[in-house]
């Protein structure tokens, strides 16, 4: 990938509007291109379709099938060079069921914390 | 009554239980052979009383009863074994007895003293002839007399026998109602709990549950093998073990035992049960039998593990609140001309949240009335100037996230309007109309806001956040689009979203 030419690609995984759109914010404002999901599913088809995807943000609990957990263990398979950033509210799941490089941020979050960490996983 | 020997006599009486009692062949039988052994037309088994004599059988002699003044017999039991009066008229105590004076005129008189087992004399055996008989009885006679008179004592003491067997037969009866009345009582107590009672005999490795098996666990009770291996086929096998060995050393422990397991219900599942057990041992101190009630926790379990998922649930909630809040905070600000312009917008957003949020707390489904939400994001910018917002549609609840969503989207609209559309101007007003249009499996949810009266309107030259809360607010998981139009006559903003997406409600994961 030519980080010259082209800004690094993420992927918001969050079915809360506001928070998705705030995240997006972040994001874009750390200098990725951002693109949106609000289902784990839609996540995985738009990780099929664009390889450019270096890093997904994803919240843990969201509407359909495939949660936050499943989808950092599918990428983790599928995808192994993506980057993975999870975020939650502290609910009962266990983080040891989370892949080894996926990066856990209980919300509320910082910002300038999931932006650092997000630019030094792309880097 | 100063007469010890009546009292005596009386109470003796009474323990037979005799005066009053109805002819009994036995009786009658025995006043039937004096008569012919003394060869007499009357005889009698007379007992005293302290007032009369009463005829338990009699023969040739019609009162069942006579006054003590009648009474020969009376006389007899001074004697203590037998009287024999030849002639009644020639004693001196029987001489004006109105028998002897009057009807029937008897004459001759024999009785045989009937005596109590304790020696209290309580009547006679005797017999009567309206002819004096100066040799009275011969020696066979009496003895045969006196002989019969033992003989209606034994008859006597077997009556008593027989109804002190029937009395203690009846007690045995009463025990054993009130035993079956007990029973029954516990039977139905222990109906309204998930306690079943169980019995096990150790020695012969009989084990016996109540019909509570049946009813808590649905094993019916031939599906039900009486023995202790059965119970310890039916608990969970990571349980089993440890609850076989500790029940087989319960020897080692005091009197009690208890422990907690799953069981197995007959439709394969387990419940949590808590089984608690007395132990019958004997002198050595082997444990004979096992006697306890297993309870069924599971209702217990259930609810602590529903209050730890609620309790999860609502951390998570307000975790997720937070977020938003956050979110909004951030875009504020990151959005804002100044920072007392963003602390104004920030509040005024938060107040519409929090609006939306009381709507949705105050239903039980979590589901809020489609104007109630409406209303609630208005009321802030509404100066109780009549006809400024005409609200029309159907009934629609919706779902939380369409509640927050659209009280931001018109607290958006509300608060464009205030600063720049038609409430910003006293002759202004708002339409907030919808309706569900449906055209094939997916019905629509159509919403438009229509300003009015108010000045002339311009496109914004920048996108503020407030302008994206409206554009996309619905987008992602509710769907659907919205439009927004800066008409010269007044702003519109026209939202199509399916019904479903906006009924969509939040699932408690578990």
């Amino acid at each position: 990938m030519n980080k010259i030419l082209s800004k690094p690609t993420a992927l918001i995984v969050e079915d809360e509007n506001i928070t998705r759109m705030e995240t997006m914010d972040i994001f874009a404002d750390a200098g990725f291109d951002v693109i949106e999901a609000w289902t784990g599913d839609m996540a995985l088809h738009l990780l099929g379709k664009l390889p450019t995807i270096q890093l997904v943000f994803t919240d843990v609990r969201m509407p359909g099938r495939v949660d936050g957990i499943r989808l950092a263990q599918l990428i983790a398979e599928r995808w192994p060079e993506t980057a993975v950033m999870v975020c939650s509210g502290p609910l009962a799941f266990r983080p040891r069921t989370l892949p080894d490089k996926a990066r856990f941020f209980p919300k509320p979050f910082s910002l300038n914390e999931v932006s650092s960490t997000a630019l030094a996983l792309v880097a | 009554m100063n007469d010890p020997a009546g009292h005596a006599r009386k109470a003796a009486l009474s323990g037979y239980d005799i005066l009053q009692s109805p002819t009994e062949p036995s009786f009658d039988d025995l006043v039937a052979l004096a008569t012919q052994i003394c060869d007499t037309p009357v005889g009698l088994i007379s007992f005293v009383a302290s007032d009369r004599q009463w005829f338990k059988a009699r023969i040739g002699f019609a009162p069942c009863e006579t006054p003590l003044s009648q009474s020969v017999c009376a006389h007899a039991l001074a004697e203590g074994d037998i009287l024999i009066i030849p002639d009644l008229t020639q004693d001196l105590r029987t001489r004006d007895n109105t028998l002897v004076t009057g009807e029937p005129f008897i004459r001759f008189y024999a009785g045989a003293v009937l005596t109590a087992a304790n020696g209290i004399a309580i009547g006679t055996l005797c017999v009567i002839d309206s002819k004096p008989r100066p040799e009275g009885l011969t020696p066979q006679q009496a003895s045969g007399l006196q002989a019969l008179a033992r003989q209606v004592m034994t008859q006597l003491e077997l009556r008593r026998a027989i109804r002190e067997r029937d009395r203690a037969l009846t007690t045995s009866d009463e025990a054993r109602d009130a035993l079956q009345i007990s029973e029954e009582r516990f039977r139905l107590s222990s109906r309204a709990t998930t306690d079943v009672m169980w019995d096990w005999d150790r020695e012969g490795d009989t084990f016996h549950w109540d019909d509570a098996l049946t009813r808590v666990y649905g094993y019916v009770a031939s599906a039900v093998t009486p023995t202790a291996a059965w119970w310890f086929e039916h608990i969970h096998p990571e349980d089993r073990e440890r609850v076989r060995q500790k029940a087989l050393s319960a020897t080692e422990m005091g009197p009690r035992w208890a422990d907690a397991y799953r069981f197995q219900r007959a439709d394969g599942t387990y419940a949590d049960v808590l089984n608690q057990a007395f132990l019958v041992r004997s002198k050595a101190g082997r444990v004979l039998r096992m006697t306890g009630v297993m309870l069924d926790n599971s209702a217990r379990a259930a609810a602590d593990q529903h209050q730890s998922l609620l309790n999860h649930e609502l951390s998570h909630r307000l975790k997720n609140t937070l977020a938003i809040v956050q979110a909004i905070a951030a875009q504020t600000l990151r959005n804002a001309a100044s920072l007392d312009s963003a602390r104004d917008a920030l509040l005024q957003r938060l107040i519409a949240l929090g609006k939306a949020h009381d709507i949705l707390l105050a239903s039980n489904t979590e589901q809020a009335g489609m104007e109630a939400v409406i209303r609630g994001a208005l009321a802030l910018h509404d100066n109780q100037q009549a006809g400024r917002f005409r609200i029309e549609g159907p009934p629609l609840e919706i779902g939380p996230k369409a509640a927050l969503a659209l009280a931001l989207m018109i607290h958006e609209l509300a608060t464009n309007a205030v600063k720049y559309g038609a409430l910003s101007t006293d002759a202004g007003h708002i339409g907030i109309r919808w309706q569900i249009e449906v055209a094939g499996d997916d019905p629509q949810l159509r919403l438009c806001w229509t300003e009015s009266g108010g000045p002339p309107v311009s496109t914004p030259s920048r996108t503020g956040f407030g302008t994206r809360l409206i554009e996309r607010g619905l987008a992602g998981t509710i769907g659907g689009t919205v439009k927004l139009e800066y008409r010269p006559s007044g702003v519109t903003c026209d939202l199509v979203a399916p019904v479903a997406g906006f009924q969509e409600k939040v699932e408690i994961l578990n």
